[in-house]
């Protein structure tokens, strides 16, 4: 997309370096002629092949959701897109990534459920975003009024760290998709957004705020405006006018996600963020 | 050095339930009590020192003897001081652990009301003895059975110096047994930074520092 930057990385967090356990998250963005497909997935903790899952789950979803795009003609200017019809799509894409990691655990002979991990994935036009995640993690976008907002809304099960994935076995009927898929488009004019794994939530999202009346905290889901304020503002635009490449853009990003703040640095899970900004001109 | 700057929110700890049911019978008196008394007041301090552990770890006591009493309901270590146990009487063992059941069924329907999530809440029994004999074992090991599947919560008996392994057995999943002897302090110290593995369903003896319990019983 014309006048905008990609940021994205993935890191390891500091309980898997301490375990010596690979990175579990991945992130992709995929530039097509105008419009990108922006992926971010986290493998399960508890399988063993997950950092396979979510780097496979990433590139078949380019393939899946490019391929519908361009039989659509989505891309062209003016094309109208419903929210019906792109859930219905949406979903039917979700599934088709979920038989070719069918594939993969053939292939790799291994289970489905090693593969586990969730996804997010915004296709970004010029005058919208369309978002389907399956999964916990979270996304935002800052509007032209400098609010930020969320887009989507984490699947978290009762206890810590539970969630859904790609490979659940949520497929069959209409309301257990309602319940676990969350497809949506946003049509407001957007300068900035954001797609995160959990391990980013804490640093970037004001999730867990104190009730007062029960005194226990509620989640709120929503970027915190402090956290990208400056670097979508300010920094990220000066990057790119001194010209830095895409390799150096993330490499930066890579290292702002590894130690960036305190809460970054001492973030136990991997991290994985994509932030886009538009770049004025 | 990166050119990037940011702010993070204060995001609070999802809450955490660590329910301790303890022995108080009258074969607790003496050095053991004393031991556990001085443990609680070192696990209390050291919760109460370390700020992520104080803001989401609520602490619930449970002692058992002749009686069986909840001595304090689920808190923060901020709202409540560590009181100090007295030994006395028979062991209950089994009504401990099923109103530590309870005491999580309840708290669990408070945080479902107002909490998106929390870590799944751990019970820890000590005991040094064995149940009255009067005591439903059967009927607990079926309890304890369905709710492991479940997953409602983590559940382990610490067996202290005396403690009767092949009547707790009958109730608890043999992998859910550990020896400790005297190690009081050294098992609360241990808990107060473990909580978070405990929480996650980890095997004991797989969380670091672990080593000083064992999973056979006391010859």
């Amino acid at each position: 997309m014309k006048d905008w930057s990609y940021l994205y990385a993935y890191v390891q967090g500091k309980g898997h370096i301490e375990e010596n356990i690979p990175c579990q998250d991945y992130c992709n963005v995929f530039q097509h002629t105008n419009y990108s497909i922006c992926v971010v997935s986290d493998g399960a903790g508890s399988c063993e092949r997950s950092d396979i899952g979510s780097m496979n789950a990433t590139s078949f979803a380019n393939h899946h959701f490019s391929k519908l795009i361009e039989e659509n003609k989505w891309h062209r200017a003016k094309a109208k897109i419903k929210p019906k019809e792109w859930r219905k799509v949406s979903i039917k894409c979700l599934k088709a990534i979920k038989k070719d990691l069918e594939k993969i655990s053939i292939s790799e002979g291994c289970t489905l459920k090693s593969l586990s991990c969730t996804l997010i994935i915004a296709i970004h036009f010029k005058d919208k975003l369309l978002i389907t995640h399956v999964g916990d993690g979270r996304a935002g976008y800052c509007n032209n009024k400098d609010e930020w907002k969320a887009m989507l809304t984490p699947y978290k099960g009762s206890y810590s760290n539970e969630t859904v994935f790609i490979t659940s076995d949520i497929w069959h009927d209409e309301a257990t998709l309602n319940k676990y898929i969350e497809s949506k488009i946003i049509t407001e004019k957007v300068k900035a957004f954001c797609l995160l794994t959990d391990g980013c939530e804490n640093a970037s999202f004001e999730c867990y705020k104190i009730d007062e009346q029960s005194s226990i905290p509620v989640d709120v889901n929503r970027p915190f405006k402090d956290f990208f304020h400056d670097n979508v503002s300010i920094h990220i635009p000066n990057l790119v006018k001194a010209q830095k490449s895409q390799s150096e853009l993330n490499e930066i990003w890579e290292t702002f996600l590894k130690c960036g703040n305190d809460t970054l640095k001492n973030e136990s899970d991997d991290k994985s963020m994509i932030l886009a900004v538009k770049i004025p001109a | 050095m990166h050119e990037l700057t940011a702010i993070s929110p204060k995001n609070f700890q999802k809450p955490c339930l660590c329910v301790l049911a303890l022995d108080v019978s009258s074969s607790m008196a003496g050095t053991p009590i004393l031991e556990l008394n001085s443990a609680l007041q070192e696990f209390y301090h050291s919760i109460h020192q370390d700020d992520e552990a104080a803001e989401k770890l609520e602490i619930c006591l449970i002692t058992f003897g002749s009686e069986v009493k909840c001595i304090q309901e689920p808190a923060k270590v901020d709202d409540f001081k560590m009181p100090s146990l007295v030994a006395d009487g028979t062991t209950k063992l089994t009504d401990g652990i099923k109103l530590a059941i309870k005491q999580v069924e309840l708290r669990k329907e408070y945080y479902k009301k107002y909490s998106p999530q929390y870590s799944r809440p751990m019970i820890l029994v000590i005991t040094d003895g064995e149940p009255d004999s009067d005591q439903d074992i059967n009927g607990l090991a079926s309890l304890l059975k369905n709710d492991m599947v479940l997953k409602k919560y983590t559940l382990h008996v610490i067996g202290t110096t005396g403690y009767n392994y092949s009547k707790i057995s009958q109730f608890c999943p043999k992998e859910l047994i550990y020896e400790i002897g005297l190690n009081y302090s050294r098992f609360f110290k241990w808990l107060s930074r473990s909580t978070d593995e405990i929480s996650s369903g980890k095997s004991l003896s797989d969380i670091s520092g672990s080593d000083f319990m064992q999973q056979s019983p006391i010859n």
